[in-house]
């Protein structure tokens, strides 16, 4: 079944188009990426899903219900991870929690303080005391306090440490592991590989691509860059890894498709001055994707 | 109820500071009456020479200063009437715009609660907190003017002008809820509440002060809730009365409209 579907949403800010014919459906049980450079309509789909901000035209489908109409049934079943966190900066960590916990009907408590202590939250201190990443904790908290079935995560990562980036993340895989259907937008490639199931990217308010992330590993390509130390090996290069490559000031740079071991074995025969081969950033992975959909 | 108990719980600091200066402000200018009393003659005097339209705006034209009840309502067309107005507008600046603007609305209409009910649980502690601040503020005075006063006090007229003043702080209050839904960004609310409240008071004293402007009066609760004119009649016009709760009735049917159509930018 498909927890959410969306069905050409599309939004306007006056002239402005923030998103366009935007077309998903995610699976339950799954973990569904949702990547995107700054300002290509991440948070605006969010906020649609969430009823903050109403569709120009679509329809924005959570449990089979309508996002504008049936707002407040389908946010009792989920859970929001704002990618900037604004609470009432007055208040204690301790207040606010109470304050989450009573819009819903039935919250375990224990279950509260354990995801504090796992999350090392100081439940005393005010709001506006605490630093970037423990706002995010108390939010992360904040979503899942209610145990919802769906989880939504607008760059839930960002300006956390890497060892509770890691946390954070373990804590997704084990919701994912109980059946809670996550979605999840971020620009980082590496935990979209780590937890998704399927992705979706989106640019310029547009979905390009609904792909499953196996797919993804499958075009898990190689950077490469080359100094020769002869110049008229340069024919050879081309000869062996096709027409893309480029020279950039004394370097060599290609993307690299398939075997290592080819590319290790091709490499060897080259004499070189030096090498580095290295995973793309989203970036280059993102321009590469798009000029792909394009042709 | 959980907004509504949440709201109640961090403004009631706020509340209770606006009453206690209100009431420091109150007790000032009632220690005041006394001399004047004495000095009735002179007072009088002074006030004969003043430009008769300086005395409409304060409603002194043809008042008995050696009436406590006279002298209260007078002074409190300032503090009550505008400082009580204000008040209600920065409340509801503070419990409706500033979630917008400090962005914790991302946070609260993302809960499972309607936008008509986030919205009618702050308008109960809107109300609540005005209440509040006047029921206190009519108390203080009521024994203030007791003290301080030498004869005895009209008490149907005492209560009257009270009543008159909660209607009208009540009106202002979704007067502006009414703007501050319509505002697309919350970035100029402050200056917003306070401006609408200004302006309709100003309107107030134009139409006391010229017969030109008579039309004027049907277009600012100020002149409905009008405490002078309240308590040397003894009553309110019905039809005033009715204005005052149709202006209420359209303002907040108006809002709920609007507040549950409305993007959230945050």
């Amino acid at each position: 079944m498909a927890l959410i579907e969306t069905h050409d949403l599309t939004k306007y800010y006056g002239r402005h188009r923030a998103v366009e014919n935007v077309n998903f459906e995610v699976n339950e049980g799954e973990t569904f990426g949702f990547i995107g450079p700054n300002g290509a309509g991440k948070t605006t789909t969010i906020r649609i899903l969430l009823g903050l901000i109403f569709p120009t035209s679509g329809q924005a489908k959570i449990f089979g219900k309508d996002c504008v109409r049936d707002g407040p049934q389908i946010r009792k079943l989920v859970g929001y991870v704002p990618s900037e966190v604004n609470y009432y900066a007055n208040a204690t960590v301790e207040e606010l929690l109470g304050y989450f916990a009573s819009f819903y009907k039935s919250v375990d408590k224990t279950y509260m303080k354990e995801l504090c202590a796992r999350f090392e939250i100081d439940t005393k201190k005010k709001f506006r005391e605490l630093s970037t990443g423990n706002k995010k904790k108390v939010a992360v908290v904040q979503a899942l306090l209610h145990r919802p079935k769906l989880l939504i995560c607008d760059e839930p990562t960002i300006g956390l440490d890497p060892i509770m980036q890691n946390k954070l993340l373990e804590l997704l895989e084990e919701l994912k592991a109980q059946g809670v259907t996550i979605f999840f937008s971020s620009h980082i490639l590496n935990e979209v590989q780590r937890l998704c199931d399927r992705f979706v990217m989106i640019k310029e308010g547009k979905i390009i691509k609904i792909e499953s992330i196996e797919a993804l590993r499958n075009k898990n390509y190689k950077m490469v860059r080359l100094q020769l130390k002869d110049r008229n090996q340069l024919k050879r290069v081309v000869e062996k890894f096709g027409p893309n490559v480029k020279t950039k000031d004394s370097a060599i740079v290609f993307e690299f498709f398939g075997n290592i071991d080819q590319l290790m074995k091709e490499l060897s025969s080259l004499s070189l001055e030096n090498v580095w081969i290295e995973d793309p950033s989203l970036e280059d992975f993102f321009m590469t994707f798009y000029s792909e959909v394009r042709s | 109820m959980n907004v509504y108990s949440w709201e109640m719980r961090h403004n009631m600091k706020s509340t209770m500071i606006w009453t206690v200066v209100l009431i420091v402000l109150l007790i000032m200018y009632a220690s005041v009456y006394p001399s004047m009393v004495k000095d009735v003659e002179l007072i009088s005097r002074v006030m004969k020479l003043m430009p008769r339209a300086f005395l409409r705006i304060f409603g002194l034209e043809d008042f008995d200063l050696t009436n406590i009840l006279h002298y209260l309502v007078t002074i409190s067309s300032i503090y009550v009437t505008l400082l009580g107005s204000v008040f209600s507008a920065l409340l509801v600046v503070k419990l409706v715009a500033k979630e917008e603007s400090e962005k914790t609305a991302e946070f609260l209409l993302s809960k499972p609660l309607g936008r008509k009910s986030v919205l009618a649980q702050k308008l109960l502690a809107i109300f609540s907190s005005i209440l509040m601040l006047d029921a206190i503020l009519s108390l203080a005075s009521f024994f203030v003017t007791s003290y301080f006063g030498s004869e005895s006090l009209d008490q149907s007229r005492f209560w009257l002008f009270w009543a008159s003043q909660i209607l009208l702080h009540i009106t202002v209050s979704s007067i502006v809820l009414c703007f501050i839904c319509f505002s697309k960004r919350q970035d100029s609310a402050v200056s917003l509440s306070i401006g609408i409240v200004f302006v309709l008071y100003v309107f107030s004293i134009i139409a006391k002060l010229t017969e030109k402007a008579k039309l004027l009066v049907y277009f600012t609760p100020f002149y409905y809730s009008d405490g002078v004119r309240i308590v040397k009649y003894g009553s309110i016009e019905p039809i005033f009365l009715l204005l005052h709760f149709i202006l209420i009735l359209a303002s907040l049917s108006v809002s709920f409209i609007v507040y549950s159509r409305k993007d959230i930018y945050v």
